[in-house]
């Protein structure tokens, strides 16, 4: 629980910081900067990871990037779990003779998976503007390092385009979330009718 | 007769709280034979619930069982592991809870709670589970039954969801049932289908039921046996007519009496007065003795079972005439 | 007429149970979690740490006086030119890290922590304006609140910093902005759930005026929810505001807080000088941590339905 406490607190950019000397600089194994070889793709997007270094240069930066979800879904699962645990249908399915494997695999999962969902979809605009430090901390060139190079050089055009194709993605995740919302949990339906 | 399905002895279920030692189930014991329905009544906090779920083995930390013996079909389970006492329960065992709408998961549908019941025990293909299910809905009475497997538990009424309960508890086709006021939620019109649909099953199946309540209309009709418990203890035993129609302890006729329907029309209703008493510091002696319009001295000595007559035992020092 | 019954039993008060004030309760419920204490601790060393900074640094790094370039990036326990131990290594200008992390610990927290006082006065009043007075304005607010809710802070700081430009001020009012809406929810929910309750329909028959019933019983009800937020907050404005001085966004190089510390020490990173940047974070990271701790256990604590 404290260890989960831990990595919702650390911040980003340090981890990709020590990310980069452990791994690059003390152990050697992964490269620290840039994104390696590219192909292009359909002979217009240069693309890096068909290419096993290519892959390499994407770990550290997706570990950097996963680490502050991962810590804060563990939370999350834990509390739900805590919570369903104390359901009456758990002590059912006990009743029933059921393994803990099936009733936390099956039963507590489906319950706590609604919150869950919920908030991985939210996490999505998070991801993205974590994207923005993690890029400028491995040089990686994406669309969070144009950002901060066009605020450098008040670069105004450049700023918009982000801004519009940023919210954008926002209101389709947030659709794609409700409407998952839905499939998930059968008594929010909508048009179902009575049986 | 047969050996009984289930034989209790001197059970006790203690909870080790921060405030304290609550003894919730403290030396019960009786014996339920094949085929019998005996009936548990009780207050609430008399822990004829908790005495249900030492029986299926669901007590959880801080509570735990700390003494006698449960022997279903001559095996002591409270002896068993955890996975044996898991293959029993559902199985041997099962049990039905008090509220329909809770016990039964929402995001999961019937068929899934009903198939997943029987697989977890036999090997039997999906397909055979499927109408296995099938067969006990339209048994306990639910009509269209191939429609509503594919249902989900908001779909149904209070009554009906009850009846899904009952048909899983009888899918494995198990020795005891233990029913923990499975009618107290249900309006009284659906309580007696109920009762009805229960009494006709176990007629069937030959099952032996421990129907616990509070009610004791309910179990003026359908109990065989009837054991009231008081403060974590059987104050009285014996057969229905025994208990119900002429009652020794006081605090069984206290509870025949306020039952309005004995009472005249117009006339004072009787209570007992006073309150249970918490579990926490049960004092010595008789724990009823506080409300009590019979107590004398000697009550403050804890009295044992003693039985009277042929079948019905007493745990009092003065029992009624 | 027969007598009341008479063998109603009454459970009586444990001794001390009703003299003690809710203050005390949440401080004697507080200090059962080991973690907890543990946390509050670091929280106080760091706090320490930054108000007696000029006292008990072995240098002041921003005195250009007392800089040697040619102690520069030197190792941790390293020897100075004056004597004295470099315990934490140098920096490309010659600073000790352990003074600067100091000094930067300080602006940190003060940054932090004005920001946080701002941003929760705002949503203060934003919210209960919301509960009270419901209607068009509460709506406004409110949507006002969701769309800045559902954008994630660090773009929202970024933007604001691209449009007002660089500068202490700036940095604050967009952390401010960031931070107001989180505060103007949680307060507003609270007031709403409070504004149902007895107390305030008793407070209104007796025509008090609006602004005593909302600030002398609305307010104080609405308080431990606010607390637990404020503190989850402050460690979040500490983290934002050094991603920012990391990405050079943030505060000027006149200010420099840990987060423009381990900016400097970035480049230095790769050739294994690795202390320049990693002291700094892990003062930050204790900062944060210790921070989160003591919220963690605060809202454990005023959590009413964890109460038994």
């Amino acid at each position: 629980m404290a260890g989960s406490i831990l990595g919702f607190s650390l911040p980003t950019f340090w981890v990709g910081l020590m990310l980069i000397m452990v791994f690059s600089v003390v152990l050697g194994w992964l490269p620290s900067n840039g994104r390696g070889p590219t192909v292009d793709l359909f002979g217009l997007i240069p693309v890096s990871f068909f290419s096993v270094d290519g892959w390499r240069h994407l770990m550290l930066p997706a570990t950097n990037l996963a680490l502050f979800n991962v810590a804060l879904l563990i939370r999350l699962t834990r509390a739900g779990a805590h919570e369903a645990l104390l359901q009456d249908y758990v002590k059912f399915a006990r009743a029933k003779g059921l393994t803990n494997r099936r009733i936390i695999g099956v039963h507590v999962l489906r319950n706590i998976l609604i919150p869950i969902v919920t908030v991985v979809g939210l996490q999505f605009g998070a991801l993205i503007a974590f994207a923005i430090v993690t890029e400028s901390v491995f040089a990686w060139p994406g669309m969070g390092k144009l950002l901060i190079d066009s605020i450098n050089v008040l670069d105004r055009p450049v700023i918009v385009a982000y801004l519009l194709i940023i919210v954008t993605m926002f209101i389709v995740i947030n659709l794609v979330v409700d409407v998952l919302y839905s499939a998930l949990d059968p008594r929010v339906r909508l048009t179902e009718s009575k049986g | 007769m047969s050996e009984p399905v289930l034989r209790v002895e001197e059970l006790r279920t203690h909870f080790f709280t921060k405030a304290g030692v609550v003894k919730a189930v403290d030396d019960v014991s009786f014996i339920v034979n094949r085929g019998e329905v005996m009936g548990l009544v009780g207050e609430s906090g008399s822990g004829k619930s908790m005495t249900g779920y030492s029986l299926m083995g669901l007590i959880d930390p801080p509570g735990r069982i700390v003494g006698g013996r449960i022997l279903l079909d001559g095996i002591d389970v409270i002896k068993l592991s955890g996975e044996e006492m898991r293959q029993m329960r559902g199985n041997r065992v099962a049990m039905i809870f008090q509220d329909p709408m809770m016990t039964l998961n929402p995001v999961l549908r019937i068929d899934t709670q009903m198939i997943e019941a029987i697989v977890a025990h036999r090997k039997v293909s999906a397909g055979d589970a499927h109408a296995m299910a099938a067969a006990a809905l339209s048994k306990v009475g639910i009509p269209s039954p191939e429609e509503r497997l594919s249902a989900y538990p908001h779909q149904f009424s209070g009554g009906m969801r009850q009846r899904v309960a009952i048909a899983i508890a009888l899918l494995n086709e198990p020795d005891l049932i233990i029913a923990d006021e499975p009618t107290t939620a249900l309006d009284v019109t659906i309580q007696g289908q109920i009762l009805y649909e229960m009494q006709k099953l176990t007629r069937e199946t030959g099952a032996a039921v421990i129907w616990i309540t509070h009610d004791l209309s309910v179990v003026a009709g359908l109990a065989d046996q009837v054991s009231v418990m008081y403060a974590g203890r059987i104050v009285e035993q014996g057969t229905a007519e025994q208990v119900l129609g002429r009652p020794r302890h006081p605090y069984t006729r206290g509870l025949l009496d306020s039952v309005p329907a004995n009472n005249a029309r117009g006339a004072r209703l009787k209570q007992i007065p006073g309150m249970t008493p918490s579990l926490l510091d049960l004092p010595p002696g008789c724990p009823f003795r506080e409300r009590c319009s019979y107590a004398q001295s000697d009550c403050a000595r804890t009295p044992l079972m003693r039985p009277l007559t042929a079948g019905q035992s007493v745990r009092c020092h003065h029992p009624l005439a | 007429m027969s007598a009341l019954p008479d063998t109603v039993i009454v459970e009586p008060l444990a001794t001390g149970a009703a003299t003690e004030t809710p203050l005390g309760r949440i401080a004697r419920d507080f200090v059962t979690n080991p973690i907890a204490i543990f946390g509050i601790v670091l929280l106080l060393l760091v706090v320490l740490a930054a108000i007696l900074a000029p006292f008990i640094s072995p240098q002041n790094p921003y005195d250009l006086a007392q800089l040697d370039v040619m102690d520069s990036r030197l190792e941790p326990g390293s020897k100075a030119l004056t004597g004295g131990t470099y315990w934490l290594g140098t920096d490309d200008q010659g600073r000790d890290m352990l003074s600067a992390i100091f000094y930067g610990l300080r602006i940190s927290l003060s940054v932090g922590v004005a920001s946080t006082v701002l941003a929760l006065l705002i949503g203060l009043t934003m919210g209960l304006a919301a509960a009270y007075l419901g209607g068009r304005v509460e709506t406004l607010i409110m949507r006002i609140v969701d769309i800045q809710l559902s954008f994630p802070a660090i773009l929202i700081a970024l933007i604001l910093i691209a449009v007002l430009g660089q500068g202490t001020g700036k940095v604050i009012a967009a952390l401010v902005t960031v931070q107001w809406a989180y505060y103007a929810r949680t307060v507003r929910s609270a007031a709403l759930v409070e504004k149902r309750k007895e107390y305030m329909e008793a407070a209104r028959c007796l025509a008090l005026p609006p602004s005593r019933i909302v600030f002398k019983h609305l307010l104080p009800n609405c308080l431990p929810p606010m607390i637990v937020v404020a503190t989850v907050q402050v460690a979040a404005a500490i983290a934002l505001e050094a991603t920012l001085s990391f990405l050079g966004l943030g505060l000027p190089i006149t200010e420099p807080s840990l987060g423009l510390l381990i900016a400097n020490g970035y480049q230095y990173l790769l050739s294994g000088k690795y202390w320049i940047s990693f002291f700094p974070g892990v003062a930050l990271l204790v900062t944060i941590v210790s921070i989160n701790l003591v919220a963690d256990q605060l809202r454990d604590v005023m959590n009413p339905r964890l109460q038994k």
